[in-house]
């Protein structure tokens, strides 16, 4: 179903077109009984693949055709010489060369083609890139073209080099082409990887390839490739998995991470001393899922005033982190980490980061409302130095949200991440059980689980709504939550936890949510 | 021509294109010929999404529902070998409608998965279909990779095979032809460096892909696998693909089909508010035909069943008023999607 322009036909026309499609319907239809019943005679033979072979022809998707070809072949090819059977692979070929004039994105034509090759004793794998230069050449972005390059270069183990050359080559030729950006970043990892590990290639081809993005950048700023391109290579960093706070009192003890961890990474790095002694208990997700940030610790130990409380987290089963917990009132613990939400990138990258985002602002002077030199340069920002360029960063988000109306609702998203990230770097020692955030028109509700240890929580006067209910669960601690004055329409994804008040005023939430909340929660207050 | 300045949904040209599709399949689909349980799953899904599912009289609902039925393929009566069960997609090979006809008698896991949704859309109850034989022949389905072929006679796999797979499963309530440790693997190890997901590892991404990706992940459990950052590059790449409507991949041009695959990811991910609704109606409603009914990929091309179905699914996926809701993971109605939920209970009840 590929794009067929609508055409007027007259009446004499149409009842041509009729005619022919009447025969064309009764040669089928007789071609196909043929088939059918030559196969249930187990007929294997020459006139099999001529009726399939014109069958085919005029519709290349029947699977079922070509799996009887199959057959042929194989079983011809027990009987035939040598000769006559490279003359049938062959014509195979030709058939396979046949459809995909007609449909070059046909699975079963690919496919076949395939077969033949591995199964003849001697495949010409030069022309088989051949053809997919051509191919290539007539839609560059047939990804069917591009696996089956992939297949080729991989059986004949044609030089990776070349093939590294070749998307050179294609991409000289047009920037735009992103099938060739992505296959060149396979190719790169296998041809210069990066032995000291940290980043995906060498150095020296790094900078490179970022030379390469930045020329397709100037040459094309609304290009999408060379974007994508550029936040892989310089992306890829290893983040540490640490705990962001533990939190233990008389109802609950909790342990939130910086990102998701599974069960087992808990169970087997994670430690809680009471008083010197190891706590055994059981671990679970906060949402009952095998990944999570928030765990809890279901245990039977008494937590009363004067408890000495540790956690020890064997940092990807390695480096040992100790985290010790203090009073914040009677039996009620709180353990905060050092918050670091910073990539920690070499020198050499910082170099290059600071670099590109000099290219960035030049290329901002030129098209000031170009959505990617802007995304990126907030990116690169962020990066190299978030908490001094935090207003830039803001100023830049905000004219996104004007200029690329398509991804409003993403940006504010965005905006409201790296505020809180900027909060939370701020604030977070000096916090105490109370949550409540100087950052206004929160969308959304990122790194909730920092905020798991806090009793109470404000979040009032945002543009909340009901998509951010879910996770509200990673506030385990929370026994007042205020909500009032944001957009929630419906409580329906209200969690279940132990809640004693809620705040719902200046929202538009129907009577019957609220009665339905009211009674799966039988001792909450909730105010409206 | 087109209702460009009102956009109103042309609700009664497209039940009769649909209804129209559903008695013969024009020669423009010839190649289609194959896979008409396809065309006759966007036909019924698609009157069911209009909320016309009544313009099916009971006895071309029963017909459709035998029709159907005739394509299971049985176990073998002789060894009792289920590898090969599942539905047709077509009698095109075995044009004698004899069940015993069994020289390439397949199951083909799309034709498997849309016959299901057919079914369950005519609110049969599912009592013919042989569900143990079906699994059975899921499971034979699946490669050492996590991956799954289409059928059992040869053909390519990749991950439009492994949604299939997952939604049969999920639909007939049985995982034990489906190893969802090693199909999440597959998934896992698809995702490409831009974040979106393709066919088969190493691959370029593609909204398709990634939709059936998503989905299965849905289905079977597993979203929490992704990490934040997996989800945060997914989401950015699939919300870049909106231009007006969206595209399926960088600098290609939009089709109406992808506010369905983009769309439905985005939906499972939470975040398709974040998308504007406002132009993907816009360019959906510019493909839309009220003289013959029926969306297109593209403005002023031809009409066809696939996208007028995925373009009906993506407007739904917005709140288009005059739709049905859809369930977006296995891609029919919440009503079908309930009838099957008390199937289940049934089942369990059954036991």
């Amino acid at each position: 179903m590929h794009g067929r322009i609508k055409v007027r036909t007259s009446e004499e026309e149409k009842a041509k077109k009729e005619k022919e499609r009447q025969e064309k319907l009764k040669i089928f239809k007789h071609a196909m009984a043929k088939i059918q019943n030559k196969r249930k005679l187990g007929e294997l033979d020459k006139e099999q693949l001529d009726v399939t072979g014109q069958v085919l022809s005029s519709n290349p998707d029947i699977y079922t055709l070509w799996n009887i070809r199959r057959e042929i072949l194989i079983e011809f090819r027990k009987q035939l010489p040598e000769e006559e059977i490279t003359k049938l692979y062959d014509a195979e070929l030709s058939l396979t060369e046949y459809c995909l004039k007609i449909n070059p994105k046909s699975y079963c034509a690919w496919h076949q083609r395939e077969w033949v090759l591995t199964t003849r004793s001697d495949p010409d794998w030069k022309k088989e890139v051949a053809l997919c230069n051509t191919y290539l050449k007539l839609d560059e972005r047939n990804f069917h073209t591009w696996d089956y390059r992939r297949f080729v270069v991989s059986q004949c183990k044609y030089s990776l080099q070349e093939e590294f050359d070749y998307t050179t080559e294609k991409l000289l030729d047009n920037f735009s082409n992103y099938s060739a950006w992505h296959y060149r970043s396979k190719m790169l990892l296998d041809l210069y990887p990066d032995k000291e590990g940290g980043r995906p290639i060498q150095d020296s081809y790094y900078k490179h390839e970022l030379k390469m993005v930045l020329s397709a950048a100037f040459t094309d700023p609304d290009d999408t490739s060379a974007w994508f391109y550029q936040r892989w290579l310089l992306g890829a960093v290893k983040t540490v998995t640490k705990i962001v706070v533990s939190t233990v009192t008389p109802s609950k003890t909790t342990v939130a991470f910086n990102h998701t961890v599974p069960l087992k990474y808990v169970k087997e790095n994670v430690q809680i001393f009471f008083n010197n002694v190891n706590v055994v208990g059981e671990w679970f997700s906060c949402v009952q899922k095998q990944n999570d940030d928030v765990w809890i610790l279901k245990h039977d130990q008494c937590v009363n005033d004067d408890l000495n409380i540790k956690v020890e987290h064997c940092i990807n089963g390695a480096e040992k982190e100790t985290l010790v917990l203090s009073t914040y009132k009677p039996s009620y613990y709180v353990g905060k980490n050092i918050i670091c939400f910073q990539n920690k990138y070499s020198t050499t990258v910082l170099a290059e980061l600071n670099e590109q985002l000099d290219a960035c602002r030049q290329l901002l002077e030129m098209e000031p409302d170009n959505k990617w030199t802007l995304l990126t340069t907030a990116f690169f920002l962020y990066c190299v130095d978030a908490k001094t360029y935090n207003k830039e960063i803001d100023k830049i988000l905000q004219s996104l949200i004007g200029i690329d109306k398509q991804r409003a609702g993403y940006y504010c998203d965005l905006k409201s991440k790296w505020s809180i990230e900027k909060e939370i770097h701020d604030n977070y020692d000096k916090m105490d059980l109370e949550m409540k955030v100087a950052v206004k028109n929160l969308t959304c509700l990122p790194r909730l689980q920092y905020y798991s240890f806090c009793e109470n929580v404000d979040l009032s006067h945002q543009n909340l709504n009901e998509n951010v209910l879910p996770s509200l669960i990673k506030l385990q601690h929370c026994k007042k939550l205020n909500l009032s004055y944001n957009k929630i329409t419906t409580l329906r994804k209200f969690p279940l936890f132990q809640l004693e008040e809620l705040d719902l005023k200046g929202n538009d939430i129907d009577n019957s949510d609220i009665e339905e909340l009211k009674n799966k929660y039988k001792n909450i207050k909730i105010i409206l | 021509m087109n209702n460009e300045e009102y956009n109103i949904l042309a609700q009664r040209q497209h039940s009769k294109y649909f209804m129209r599709f559903l008695n013969v399949l024009p020669s423009s689909l010839s190649s289609h010929d194959t896979t008409r349980v396809t065309i006759a799953y966007f036909s019924v899904s698609g009157l069911d999404v209009l909320g016309s599912l009544s313009s099916i009289s009971i006895e071309l609902r029963n017909r459709i529902i035998d029709w159907i039925y005739r394509l299971q393929v049985q176990p073998d009566k002789e060894t009792g070998d289920m590898s090969a069960c599942g539905f047709q997609g077509s009698s095109t090979v075995n044009i004698d409608f004899n069940a015993d006809n069994k020289l390439y008698r397949c199951g083909h896991l799309a034709m498997t998965y849309t016959g299901l949704c057919i079914l369950l859309t005519l609110g049969d109850d599912l009592s013919r279909v042989n569900r143990k034989a079906i699994i059975e022949g899921v499971k034979a389905l699946q490669t050492e990779e996590g991956n799954f072929s289409a059928t059992l006679s040869g053909c390519e796999s990749d991950m439009r095979f492994v949604y299939c797979a997952a939604c049969i499963s999920y639909m007939l309530n049985d995982w034990s032809g489906f190893n969802i440790k090693r199909a999440t693997d597959y998934i896992m190890k698809s995702i490409a460096y831009d974040y979106g997901i393709a066919q088969f590892p190493e691959l370029e991404s593609h909204g398709g892909t990634t939709f059936c990706a998503l989905a299965t992940l849905s289905l079977t459990n597993q979203l929490d696998q992704l990490t934040e950052e997996q989800i945060e590059g997914l989401k950015r790449w699939l919300l870049l693909r909106q231009i007006d409507g969206f595209q399926g991949r960088p600098n290609k041009p939009v089709d109406t089909c992808y506010s369905f695959w983009v769309g439905a990811s985005l939906k499972i991910l939470n975040s398709l508010q974040l998308s504007n609704y406002a132009s993907n109606r816009s360019y959906v409603y510019e493909t839309q035909d009220i003289v013959v009914g029926g969306f297109s990929k593209w403005p002023d091309t031809c009409t066809d069943p696939m996208h007028t179905y995925l373009g009906l699914a993506g407007l739904s996926l917005i709140g288009e008023s005059g739709l049905l809701e859809i369930v977006p993971t296995l891609n029919i109605t919440k009503r079908a999607h309930d009838h099957l939920k008390s199937l289940h209970e049934q089942w369990a009840n059954e036991s």
